[in-house]
């Protein structure tokens, strides 16, 4: 820190002397670099001190609202059980199935929508089938997915079974993409924790009769047998409430495998649920100074290596003096850059200016005044390490053991899946090799014309064939409702960083945008901004942005990305967007350029 | 509670008490925000923000009430919730302010670099900051709230995030002339 910060502090803390701050106050009117510095650190504080009273309102603001949420969910407690009890009532006087109606509730629809797609004409569109709702219909999607439609399986607004022909329109949300252009919110609020959803599989399904929507009959539920390749058991089913504008927990799917059948369980390992068990920072034990070798002190970013955090005074002396080149302490220096290495209490120093750049392994010392007081702190510290990483040994057995048990359970179930899903197999197997061969049949017909093979064409076809082969499992539900239904796993990539970006065009024109999304490589799902100057990256992944002005669509790719340098410490960052070059204007010409990208 | 009981507990710095008076008005703010392209979440930080803002008001000499409480705080909302839809740039620059009050929110380009140079710092920084200007804890108390091993670390650190703070204010002010070039 350097002088004038102190100083500017002490005036500003009131802790001046009346002839220091009149002499300070003097030297305010004639240096104009100590003023604007003043200015800035002035207003630092008042940040601060404003921070510090919005968080003493947070609190406050918190507490009524938990209080307020306990009172709500009591009072939602008592009216479920007097709700059941009451039902439980009226069954057992009243076992009447014609007055076993669904009710349909009249929630205020709020003027402004949910869902938002950014650009109408490259919405995900929907394909449309129609039957008889009394028959009830196997409809086979395009993409292998099933939806069966029992028959009865609709109701009007006043609950009457539906007679006659009706229209379902369908349409699957299958990657970032489709996320994207659909405006449908990919994250999920859990106690106040917000979690991006990673998707194996989402839908919207609609029913209508002239015109009108339809209702699910509870009494004779669809099922949706949601084609995907992602059979991670951790996805639950949500449905969004678009009125309430959140997603609903639904339970779990039941998850068929199509070709194979699913693998015997192995025994559960403890390993992964004991890796997220977080230890403390393991302290780096403290050495003395030589004496003989380099070593110089370096400004560490506050945070930024927590194991040293506990050390006053630390120095860096050169681990192998042989390669420090001497006229190196004479050369001024305008980045110097501290980074990890792979051996643990050696760390990489880099120089840098416009010229030069150099580099030492490099270790913390301490000199002799400060090593006894440091030894104290590092036992300390390492006392409390050990700690944790014996209960967490015990942790660890102790859930071994309950796996143990676990497993003997889970073969036993294992065994009733397994009939269960070579039954339900067959069907699915046999259906699926209807709409497979309905694919093959179209592209065959797109190949044997060559002549006609444009880009778009090409393709389809190649989509049509990724698509047959990609249609490994089915994630079966039955809905009680109309809408969009989404198979997820609610994700919290825990390194994301929030950057504030400026995004500019070629020519360095900032860009106004209109809506702005991260994409991370290996998430299927997305992150949307609703402010375009603060966004959040995770700089070990590849991270990929798309965004909209009124002008077109704009992307960062992963390998602007790459090449960007973006890393854990960078809190401002210009992106420089690149502008799609065709005109965008249908589902169709996003979906080529995404994977173009 | 009177609208001079509410002055008088935030004058005293009473300030959960002072919100059991003005807490009531949030349902309203969240209709209004919802109805104007906000959410829920981002009610309860812009009913917060008004809260500062009143909070630092009333601790001026000058400071007089021209309408009821509910309806200068409700007024403060709104202009606050109009700047941050300018930031989001939802809304043209220049959209006329309530006619109750113009001066309260505060506009000033450099107070808003300062507010974002301090959110960019780590958590452990900025808590140490808020403990130390606003909270006034002495550095032993900081380095057993924060774990640090004693007072001369807190006091180090403390310094080292102010310092880190100023040159995050330094880099957004070189990118905001940038920005205008």
């Amino acid at each position: 820190m350097n002088n004038n910060s102190i100083i500017i502090d002490k005036y500003l803390q009131n802790e001046m002397t009346v002839e220091e701050k009149l002499a300070f106050e003097k030297r305010l009117e004639f240096d104009s670099e100590l003023k604007t510095e003043f200015e800035s650190q002035k207003q630092i504080l008042t940040a601060i001190r404003n921070a510090g009273i919005k968080e003493t309102f947070a609190k406050s603001i918190n507490q009524k609202i938990n209080v307020k949420k306990y009172i709500q969910w009591g009072s939602l407690l008592i009216i479920a059980i007097a709700s059941i009890m009451l039902f439980l009532f009226r069954n057992s006087i009243f076992n009447n199935p014609e007055k076993d109606k669904t009710t349909i509730s009249n929630k205020t629809i709020d003027r402004i929508p949910f869902i938002k797609p950014p650009m109408h004409e490259a919405n995900v569109p929907f394909k449309e089938y129609c039957f008889d709702a009394e028959k009830g219909e196997i409809i086979f999607h395009q993409s292998g997915s099933i939806i069966e439609f029992p028959p009865s399986a609709l109701i009007d607004d006043a609950g009457k079974l539906i007679k006659g022909m009706v229209t379902v329109q369908y349409r699957e949300f299958s990657d970032p993409l489709d996320f994207f252009v659909s405006g449908i919110p990919m994250d999920y609020d859990s106690a106040g924790v917000k979690f991006h959803f990673e998707s194996s599989g989402m839908c919207e399904i609609k029913v209508f009769q002239n015109n009108k929507a339809v209702f699910v009959n509870q009494k004779a539920k669809p099922i949706i047998h949601l084609s995907g390749t992602n059979s991670s058991p951790l996805h639950n089913l949500y449905f969004l409430d678009t009125v309430n504008r959140n997603w609903i927990f639904e339970g779990k799917d039941t998850i068929h495998m199509v070709k194979n059948m699913a693998p015997k369980p192995s025994s559960s390992s403890t390993q992964s649920g004991i890796e997220n068990e977080t230890l403390p920072q393991k302290p780096i034990m403290p050495y003395k100074a030589s004496g003989d070798r380099q070593a110089f002190s370096i400004e560490i970013e506050p945070g930024s290596f927590e194991e040293l955090f506990a050390y006053d005074r630390l120095k860096f002396e050169v681990v192998d003096d042989n390669t420090y080149n001497r006229a190196d302490a004479e050369i001024h220096w305008e980045n110097v850059k501290l980074e990890h290495t792979s051996t643990e209490g050696i760390y990489n120093v880099i120089f840098t200016n416009a010229i030069r750049k150099v580099n030492y392994k490099v270790r913390p010392v301490l000199d002799e005044a400060d090593y006894d007081a440091s030894l104290k702190i590092f036992k300390q510290k390492i006392k409390v390490y050990n700690e944790a990483l014996k209960m967490r040994a015990q942790n660890e057995k102790i859930i071994a053991d309950s796996i143990t048990n676990t497993n003997k359970v889970f073969e036993k179930k294992w065994n009733e899946e397994k009939a269960k899903n070579e039954r339900i197999n067959e069907l699915i197997i046999s259906r699926n090799k209807s709409i497979r061969s309905k694919q093959y049949e179209e592209a065959k017909k797109i190949e044997t014309d060559l002549s006609t093979l444009d880009e778009s064409s090409a393709d389809q076809l190649q989509s049509m064939k990724t698509s047959a082969k990609k249609s490994e499992i089915m994630r079966s539900f039955s809905i009680n409702n109309f809408g969009i239904w989404n198979c997820d796993y609610p994700n919290f990539p825990k390194n994301e960083i929030p950057i504030t970006g400026v995004f500019v065009d070629s020519s360095n024109n900032k860009l106004d945008l209109s809506s702005i999304a991260v994409v991370y490589r290996n998430l299927n799902g997305i992150c949307e901004f609703s402010t375009q100057s603060l966004i959040k990256l995770v700089p070990e992944e590849e991270n990929m942005i798309w965004a909209l002005t009124n002008a077109g669509f704009y992307y960062f790719t992963y390998k602007d990305f790459k090449e960007s340098g973006i890393n854990n410490l960078s809190s401002v960052y210009t992106f420089k967007m690149r502008k799609a070059r065709n005109n965008i204007s249908s589902y169709n010409d996003i979906r080529a350029l995404a994977e173009r990208l | 509670m009177s609208d001079q009981e509410i002055i008088g507990h935030l004058q005293q710095n009473k300030y959960h008490t002072a919100l059991n008076g003005l807490y009531y008005l949030l349902p309203a703010v969240k209709k209004h925000i919802k109805a104007n392209n906000g959410s829920a979440e981002d009610a309860v930080d812009i009913f917060q923000d008004a809260l500062v803002i009143l909070y630092n008001k009333v601790q001026t000499d000058k400071f007089t009430l021209t309408a009821p409480l509910n309806q200068y705080l409700l007024a403060i909302i709104k202009n606050c919730w109009l700047q941050e839809l300018r930031r989001r740039k939802k809304l043209p620059i220049g959209e006329i302010k309530d006619e109750i009050i113009q001066e309260e929110i505060i506009s000033d380009q450099d107070y808003h670099l300062a507010e974002s140079a301090f959110l960019l710092l780590g958590e452990k920084c900025k808590q140490l900051l808020i403990l130390f200007y606003f909270k006034k804890e002495s550095y032993k108390k900081i380095a057993t709230l924060l774990d640090f091993s004693d007072e001369k670390i807190a006091k180090n650190q403390k310094y080292r995030c102010l310092q880190k703070a100023k040159e995050n204010f330094l880099q957004l002010s070189n990118n905001s002339i940038h920005e205008q070039q």
